[in-house]
């Protein structure tokens, strides 16, 4: 070979040198001072970073935090689980019945809100929600009782969903589409009711895509803080809304904050790795 | 979530949201970048948290670079001021002192030439060495200030600020969906089952603990412990009553007929009760804060020629009158109120009379150990 | 261990009883009609298979069997019964698809349950009918496998034993041999083979192969357009084409195509376009002798002998015999054979498939083709 080998074997890690790069100072390296922050007791700006202790974490671990983060992963979790009750049915609609030739346009209408601010989003679910808002109008004019929603977790329930709504449907959307319906057919064939079929085909075939549904809707959950900024109330605290006032709000605290974005970061990660492992049983059946 | 949504702009945001306000949400999350910006020196035994930089200020003489509250300027004054000095202006915003100590700390200090802090943020600044002390003579028209403003606590003799505009925190309220007279602060926790979820109080936790330490007959400036403890207890028994911690959001909502009564800044209010006649102001018995946003000179200013010029153009009684005007904020400047339309002279909500002012008292910096208690207090009445 | 597979009893497997009836079954998709008026019996235990091109609605014919597609018209009855609105899932057929599909997220063994599981089945009985299954298709050893770890040929047993394990009355298989090399090919069918006659129940084949379809069958059904051109035996198929297009498409084959000149109960002299006068066998139009109008002669180009000397020359008895000197034009080597091409002397070029390379290989000079009227076959072309 006139080609040396040390440069073949360099190639690779040459054309992966840009998005290290990029992921090494935007991501990894921020996330290490953050975590090198957390471990400051007292940190002010100005301070050295000279990591002594493991103080900060101990104050997570006051009921009040506990209780916030119980609160967020809570949420994430109904989020979640929303999402998927309301996405799957759109989602295998537009993939498996729709007429082919809507099966773009259906999907862009669906994305279509991402396009928007989500901040303006949530201030689209003010407008809908609050008392005297379009919800409570359309109710009343049909009298109905009227609901008092806004300002509590169901208003952040109903904002959290609606913004990451879009995005399981685009991941099962992509998974089924490419679901073999030979398969289903051959399921009907050898005896299978539709419902039968779906359990048993449709769905662990879409697995890998709901896991990675989940997941995507559960970290966004998790990190989303507009949403229980802006629908919720005096009790909507949640973790990242926490971060956001120790970093910005009337009593910094960063290291503090420093401690549970790494406790949040950690916690993500660990539900990724589990979720790889899990999903990879399945991709190996794929 | 991207932090480039929040980076919002008027045009970003819905009617309603864009009036100008001293305080906002998510106003300026650029910020958050600059407040993580930490890194000066990775040196090899480590690294420090932000740091004020020292440098050679590269902006040029014609250049004045505010940090202010969106409320404080509008094109118009800086047109104006263009015109009588020469000097163009570069404006950044802030939405809370925090922030705006967040940036300078991060090393943004040499990028402004004068800064907005309110009155009680100033010790801190001083505390932390990044304010420059002001060069009286080269400023005019400080004895246009009113008296109370020669002698502030924060900054007695004007030693680094001169102060821009003040207010009153009180309650503002829907005239035809409360139809009693409210005196008192205690209102809100005998009608709280008829309120329900249509109260708001400031997302502030020295405002919103310090009124409830008045209503207990302490100081809002209280630093004894089992008496913030007892203000926080107080105001556990409304949380559930109340619909949200908001600065900004009750103003719509209010409008709307969602809240009937919104805890607020003065100088939010003078504004709506401007275009809306149900809504009414008042600083209810025992009585709210003052407070007042303040012009300082940072160390590390880049041209601070242009910051005395733009401090001495807004002492002038004319300019002040204006801006008071335009702007609804209440002027320090003596010397300007009689040149105010005698309706606004006479205004409750800008100019409340002697008795009522009594009633107000003034922010001042707490001891650490009081600040952690109140900060503690407010993360469980939040959570 | 077939009995435990098939549901053999001589009573229900009386020869001549009929598993499947089509009646004037149409199928229209969007206006386009993919089976026209199909009408066919298939009888219980005969391997039947479905020849045609691609496109010509064999297919759908099968699909109309398993249920997958409804009828547009007409009727379709298994075992006496009409399926016209029976699901798939309620009809006595299994299905071996053209890809298989399998099942990836399942093992062979679950795979291969998956059917019983839904009927319900006891685990035991599940454990020995799978086993039983395995042991039929000669799989037992990869049972635990996914299907993405075998070959198409383990596939392909799986997707045979996943349907067989259930005891369907009829075995639908379309193109199951389609995606398999050749050599494995030949291997598959002699096991399909195998397995018909080990199980005696009713197979019916989809194919466009049309040798798969003359070795594997009982009797094959040619398809063309949406209709059944010609159901028959494979030798009826290849020797007494009912139609030029059936005699085309099995095989290759020489047309010639002429005009009746003379009949007799034995015999019909024809004169071919280029001239040539031609004695072909009587063939039946209908119901009726052929005896007049225009005809396409099929000559399989095996059944014509190649001679190097003039055969009248040589004295053979040639009464009756269609005899024409032409010379060589190419030849093909095709491994068992040659395939030949003679260019007659009217211009004429016929194709002749000679067993022993060596005696074609070099011939120079006029040679002699030669076939028996018996050989030959007149259908009758539109006029």
């Amino acid at each position: 070979m006139p080609r040396s080998s040390w440069t073949q074997r360099l190639e690779p890690y040459l054309m992966l040198a840009p998005a290290g790069v990029w992921l090494f100072l935007l991501l990894i390296l921020p996330t290490l001072m953050i975590f090198q922050i957390s471990l400051v007791p007292d940190i002010k700006p100005g301070d050295l970073v000279n990591p002594s202790s493991l103080g900060n974490y101990l104050e997570i671990f006051d009921p009040i935090v506990l209780w916030i983060v119980a609160r967020s992963i809570g949420l994430s979790i109904a989020t979640t689980v929303l999402c998927l009750l309301l996405g799957f049915p759109v989602a295998y609609w537009i993939a498996l019945l729709a007429p082919r030739r809507w099966q773009n346009l259906l999907l862009l209408a669906f994305v279509l809100p991402l396009w928007t601010s989500s901040l303006l989003r949530s201030y689209a679910w003010i407008s809908i929600l609050r008392p005297t808002g379009v919800l409570n109008t359309i109710l009343s004019f049909l009298h109905l009782p009227t609901l008092d929603l806004m300002n509590q977790l169901p208003a952040v329930l109903i904002g959290m969903t609606y913004s990451l709504l879009p995005y399981m449907v685009l991941i099962l959307y992509a998974s089924l589409e490419k679901l073999d319906r030979r398969l289903l057919e051959a399921a009907a064939d050898l005896g299978a009711k539709p419902l039968e079929a779906f359990l048993q085909v449709t769905v662990p075939q879409v697995l890998p895509g709901i896991a990675a549904g989940v997941l995507l809707v559960f970290i966004n959950a998790i990190g989303d803080f507009v949403n229980p900024e802006l629908l919720g109330g005096p009790s909507s605290m949640t973790a990242a809304r926490l971060v956001y006032s120790k970093f910005l709000g009337a009593s910094p605290d960063w290291g503090m904050g420093s401690a549970l974005s790494a406790l949040l970061i950690m916690f993500v990660t660990l539900s990724i790795v589990l979720l790889l492992k899990y999903g990879d049983k399945n991709a190996r059946t794929l | 979530m991207d932090s480039q949504q929040f980076g919002s702009t008027d045009k970003g945001l819905p009617p309603g949201l864009t009036r100008r306000s001293r305080r906002r949400f998510l106003q300026q999350a650029g910020q958050v970048a600059l407040g993580l910006g930490l890194t000066q020196g990775l040196s090899s035994c480590g690294w420090r948290l932000g740091n004020v930089r020292s440098g050679p200020v590269k902006a040029s003489s014609d250049e004045l670079f505010l940090y202010t509250w969106a409320q404080y300027v509008d094109d118009d004054l800086l047109r104006d001021f263009q015109a009588k000095s020469g000097l163009k202006t570069i404006r950044e915003l802030f939405d809370s002192n925090e922030k705006m100590i967040a940036a300078l700390q991060a090393g943004k200090g040499d990028s402004f030439s004068l800064l907005y802090p309110s009155e009680y943020f100033i010790p801190k600044l001083v505390k932390a060495k990044l304010l420059a002390e002001l060069d009286h003579d080269r400023i005019n028209g400080l004895n246009n200030l009113m008296p109370q403003f020669r002698r502030s606590i924060a900054d007695a003799d004007n030693h680094y600020g001169i102060p821009f505009a003040w207010g009153t925190t009180g309650l503002i309220y829907n005239q035809e969906k409360v139809s009693d007279e409210i005196q008192d602060w205690d209102y809100l926790w005998k009608n709280k089952e008829k309120l329900l979820r249509k109260m708001s109080l400031l997302d502030d936790y020295r405002e919103v603990i310090g009124f409830c330490l008045k209503t207990l007959g302490y100081s809002i400036n209280e630093t004894q412990p089992d008496r913030i403890k007892e203000a926080y207890e107080k105001l556990s028994r409304l949380k559930p009553f109340i619909s949200s911690f908001t600065t900004d959001g009750w103003r719509t909502k209010l409008a709307a007929g969602d809240l009937w009564i919104a805890m607020a800044y003065s100088s939010d209010a003078i504004g709506l009760l401007k275009e809306n006649p149900k809504l009414r102001y008042i600083i209810p018995k025992p009585g709210g804060t003052r407070w007042s946003d303040w012009m300082v000179i940072p160390k590390s200013a880049p041209n601070p020629n242009a910051a005395y010029a733009w401090m001495n153009y807004l002492l002038n009684p004319e300019v002040a009158a204006n801006v008071s005007q335009r702007l609804a904020v209440t002027t320090p400047n003596a010397a300007a109120i009689p040149l105010l339309p005698s309706e606004l002279q006479t205004n409750a909500v800008s100019y409340p009379p002697p008795d009522i002012m009594a009633r107000c008292e003034s922010m001042t910096a707490l001891t650490p150990e009081a600040e952690k208690l109140y900060a503690k207090y407010w993360t469980q009445l939040t959570s | 261990m077939a009995q435990l597979l098939s549901q053999t009893s001589s009573d229900t497997n009386v020869q001549g009883a009929l598993d499947i009836e089509l009646r004037k079954v149409f199928k229209v998709f969007d206006g386009e009609a993919a089976v026209r008026g199909v009408d066919l019996d298939i009888r219980q235990g005969e391997f039947f298979s479905i020849l045609g091109p691609s496109g010509c609605g064999k297919t759908t014919l099968l699909r109309l069997i398993a249920g997958f597609e409804t009828p547009t018209a007409g009727d379709l009855l298994i075992r006496q019964t009409s399926m016209v609105g029976i699901p798939p899932y309620r009809r006595p057929v299994n299905t071996v698809f053209q890809s298989y599909a399998l099942f990836s997220h399942l093992t062979v063994e679950d795979n291969i349950a998956f059917g019983l599981k839904i009927q319900k089945m006891s685990r035991g009985e599940i454990q020995a009918r799978v086993f039983e299954a395995l042991r039929l298709v000669q799989l037992e050893p990869l049972a635990k496998r996914f299907p993405s770890q075998l070959s198409g040929g383990q596939q392909q047993r799986v997707a045979l034993a996943r349907a067989l394990v259930n005891r369907p009355t009829v075995l639908l298989l379309d193109e199951p041999l389609g995606a398999l090399d050749l050599k494995l090919r030949k291997e598959m069918q002699l096991e399909l083979k195998r397995l018909h006659q080990q199980l005696n129940i009713t197979f019916v084949m989809v194919t466009h192969d049309q040798e798969e379809a003359l070795t594997m069958s009982d009797r094959i059904a040619v398809m063309n357009g949406g209709k059944l051109e010609q159901v028959g035996t494979p030798s009826q198929i290849y020797d007494r084409p009912q139609s030029q297009f059936v005699a085309e498409f099995i095989g290759d084959t020489n047309i010639i195509s002429g005009k009746i000149e003379g009949s007799h109960p034995a015999m019909l002299w024809v004169k071919s376009d280029d001239g040539e006068k031609i004695q072909v066998q009587p063939t039946m139009s209908g119901q009726r002798l052929l005896t007049a109008g225009r005809v396409a002669i099929n000559l399989r180009p095996e059944k014509i002998q190649l001679l190097r000397s003039d055969p009248r020359q040589d004295g053979m008895a040639l009464e009756g015999m269609n005899c024409f000197e032409g010379s060589l034009v190419s030849t093909l080597y095709l491994g068992t054979h040659v395939n030949c091409v003679i260019r007659l002397q009217s211009g004429r070029t016929l194709l002749v498939r000679q067993p022993s390379p060596e005696t074609v290989s070099k011939i120079a000079g006029p040679v002699y083709v030669l076939w028996s009227p018996q050989d030959c076959l007149a259908l009758a072309l539109p006029e």
